[in-house]
Parts: structure tokens; C-alpha cells; sequence
């Protein structure tokens, strides 16, 4: 769809349905059923993060995930006649990532490096197979997961990992762009030079 | 990282972000309706949400019902299809949820008309509010970029692209022309 930054980047968005992609970019959308603890313990799960940031440095190491969420629904909001009034039995956990790169890499990836995490976040869901082997989990989030109608990123080419080393080098650009016009072309081939050895460095 | 107080008081914020998560049920007999409106809505280009520029990702989902898992004792039916509408923004959600509802009028009309007891027109301030009705809080928001917005994403990928072009053609140029040309084209 729109295109921020022309790429040769191959595609790499496989393994799900036409739906899910957008570019480089992949959908999940996925709802598991809780058992009665999962109303106890999920809570916790999600402020656990915020009063401890350290805990998302796992998450952080999946350098393929954009955006991810996850909602406890213990019930359904009621418009009115015709809806049915349903009265959940059951808590409900949503789940939605925004990524690039393949389907089965992801799983594979989610499933090894955040293996303790996995249980953490799906241990109360009803069905929930552990995380490795793959195989199992794969086909436990294939049978839980929605097609998308339609699915929109605005950066539909540029990966997690093209995105986060384009910030870090933002300022360093910045700090030569800013004084630049006050050098000699010697004195900016050689800060160039610099810029290009921190860059290769650190991103 | 730093502790996030933001996000500790609203769990939809993670940062500058924002994740905004609507249930709405779906009238008996429009689901199909609803789907063909969904699945044509990128036919001519990328799709309505590029009009909002605070957008970083959106989805509409149709969900038939839960799943029930062998496991499960008692199965849980939602009862009817849920339209599944989710978005990752920049920002303030109240303006956003404005934009959403006035410029993208022509598109909510078509989609949020198959929703039970959605306004008819399916816009403006009535669609905000029956919007706001059927929003689903977040438990956790994860963002890889938590403080950087849309329009500064597409700027500094536009920016390492236009570096890496001049670092290729670095060799060939005089400091003269490679001043010049950084001047002129990284931004």
C-alpha cells in the first residue's frame, strides 16, 4: 500500500493469508478463552512491564515487532436490540501484533525467545500447548487466528529494524547537518567519514 | 527504560502512542456485505486510514465467534459476527477519533452501517460516540518506537535512504560535490 521509503528489500510477509499483509508488514489478530484464573493473574501480566521496564527487554529482542497488544474482554459493550445480550463465561484474551518478516519466523522466534513469557501471557488460555515445540503452537494460533478485511501500515516497506537504527542515527545526522554549511568541503569529508564509521557501528 | 507513567495510567498509551480497539456487532445478514465493503477498501490504493496521518497501523477484522477449544468445558458464543476495528496512533485519541469520524465520512458511512444500531449516517459526532461505546480498554500497548510519530518514521528512513545513496557514491564525488549533495538531500 503507501510506500515511505523505496526498497530492494525482498519480501519476506509469508506464510499468512492475503489479508494479513501489507508490504513487509504482517497481521495477527488472535482471541484465546481464559480459564477463571487467567481474570486473576492477566492483570498483574500487563502492569508488570510498566512497573518493571525491564521485563520488556525479551519483547524488545523480537526486532521484528512494530506494535503488539493485548486485552483482557470480560464483556461484550450492548447497543440494543438486535444484538443478543451475552453474558461472557468465560474471560477472553486479545491479542494483535504488527510485524514484518515471515509467519513462521515469528512464532518460531516468539516461541524461543520469549518461551517463559509465552506462558506468562497464554498459560490461562484454554488449549495453550507451551510454547516449544513449535509445531503445536503454530497450529493452536492458526486455529485461533482472524483473517484481517483490510490492513493498513503507513510505512508498508520499511522494517522494525530499518526503523529503529533510522532514529538512532537521527542525531547525529542532525548535529552534522547543523554545521555543515560552516565547514570546509575538507573539514565535512572528514566529519562525513566519522558520521559513515559511527553509523556502520551502531546501526 | 525509563518507567513509563503514562502508560501506567492509561494501559492504551505507550509513550506518544495510542492503541484504540472497537467490538461492534454486526447485523444479522450484512457480514458478507460488510466484507466485500472491508476487502475493497485497498483496491485503488492504500486504503482509507493513509488519509489520517497520525495512523501507524489500522485493521478491520470480521470475527465469526470465539473459538472453543476441545479443552474448554462449556463453549461461549459472542452471540453474532463482531466487526474488529484497531488502530495505532499518534497521540491524543479524542481528535484522532474526530478525523476518523468527519474525513473518512465517505468510508464509515459504507462500513459502520452494517453495525447494529450504528448512526445512520454511520459519521460526525454520532459515530464517535457509538465508537467510544464499544471501545475495548488494553491490558498491555507494546511499541518498538514508543516516542517517535508517523511523519517522524517517514522522515528519517527518507533520511538513512538518502545517506546510504551518498555513502555509495561517496568514492566518486569531490568533498565539494559530497558537501553539496548532503546538504541538499539528507534532511
Amino acid at each position: 500500500m503507501s510506500v515511505a521509503t523505496p526498497t530492494s528489500a525482498p519480501t519476506t510477509a509469508t506464510g499468512t493469508r492475503g489479508g494479513n499483509v501489507d508490504g513487509q508488514a504482517i497481521a495477527i489478530t488472535v482471541f484465546s478463552t481464559v480459564k477463571w484464573w487467567g481474570r486473576v493473574v492477566l492483570p498483574f501480566v500487563f502492569v508488570a512491564p510498566k512497573v518493571a521496564p525491564k521485563t520488556l527487554t525479551t519483547l524488545q529482542r523480537l526486532s521484528f515487532i512494530h506494535f503488539a497488544r493485548w486485552s483482557l474482554i470480560t464483556q461484550i459493550p450492548h447497543n440494543g436490540a438486535p444484538q443478543p445480550e451475552t453474558k461472557l463465561r468465560y474471560p477472553h484474551l486479545y491479542f494483535e501484533s504488527n510485524f514484518n518478516g515471515g509467519w513462521e519466523e515469528y512464532i518460531d522466534a516468539f516461541s524461543h525467545i520469549l518461551t517463559t513469557g509465552m506462558w506468562t501471557f497464554w498459560g490461562s488460555s484454554y488449549g495453550f500447548p507451551k510454547a516449544l515445540p513449535t509445531g503445536p503452537f503454530k497450529a493452536y494460533i492458526k486455529a485461533n487466528e482472524m483473517e484481517a478485511s483490510h490492513f493498513y501500515s503507513a510505512y508498508p516497506e520499511a522494517t522494525t529494524t530499518e526503523i529503529k537504527q533510522a532514529i538512532e542515527l537521527d542525531p547525529m545526522v542532525a548535529e552534522l547537518r547543523e554545521r555543515a554549511d560552516r565547514m570546509t568541503p575538507e573539514e565535512f569529508a572528514t566529519a562525513f567519514a566519522e558520521l559513515m564509521s559511527e553509523a556502520q557501528r551502531c546501526c | 527504560m525509563l518507567l513509563d507513567l503514562a502508560s501506567i495510567r492509561d494501559p492504551n498509551r505507550a509513550g506518544q502512542a495510542y492503541a484504540l480497539t472497537f467490538l461492534c456487532p454486526i447485523m444479522p445478514g450484512h457480514e458478507d456485505l460488510l466484507r466485500d465493503e472491508l476487502e475493497h477498501l485497498g483496491a485503488d490504493g492504500p486504503g482509507p486510514l493513509a488519509r489520517l496521518p497520525r495512523t501507524h497501523f489500522g485493521r478491520w477484522v470480521i470475527c465469526p465467534d470465539f473459538v472453543t477449544d476441545p479443552a474448554q468445558p462449556h463453549p461461549d458464543s459472542l452471540g453474532c459476527e463482531y466487526l474488529i476495528f484497531t488502530c495505532c496512533i499518534d497521540g491524543d485519541p479524542d481528535s484522532y477519533l474526530d478525523a476518523l469520524c468527519t474525513e473518512l465520512a465517505p468510508e464509515t458511512r459504507r462500513i459502520w452501517r452494517h453495525c447494529i444500531n450504528a448512526p445512520d449516517p454511520a459519521e460526525g459526532p454520532a459515530l464517535k460516540a457509538y465508537l467510544q461505546h464499544n471501545q475495548i480498554r488494553t491490558g498491555l500497548f507494546y511499541s518498538a518506537y514508543p516516542t517517535t510519530t508517523v511523519p517522524d518514521v517517514r522522515r528519517v528512513l527518507g533520511q538513512r535512504s538518502a545517506l546510504r545513496r551518498l555513502a555509495v557514491d561517496a568514492p566518486d564525488l569531490s568533498p565539494a560535490e559530497l558537501q553539496q549533495r548532503f546538504l541538499a538531500e539528507v534532511r
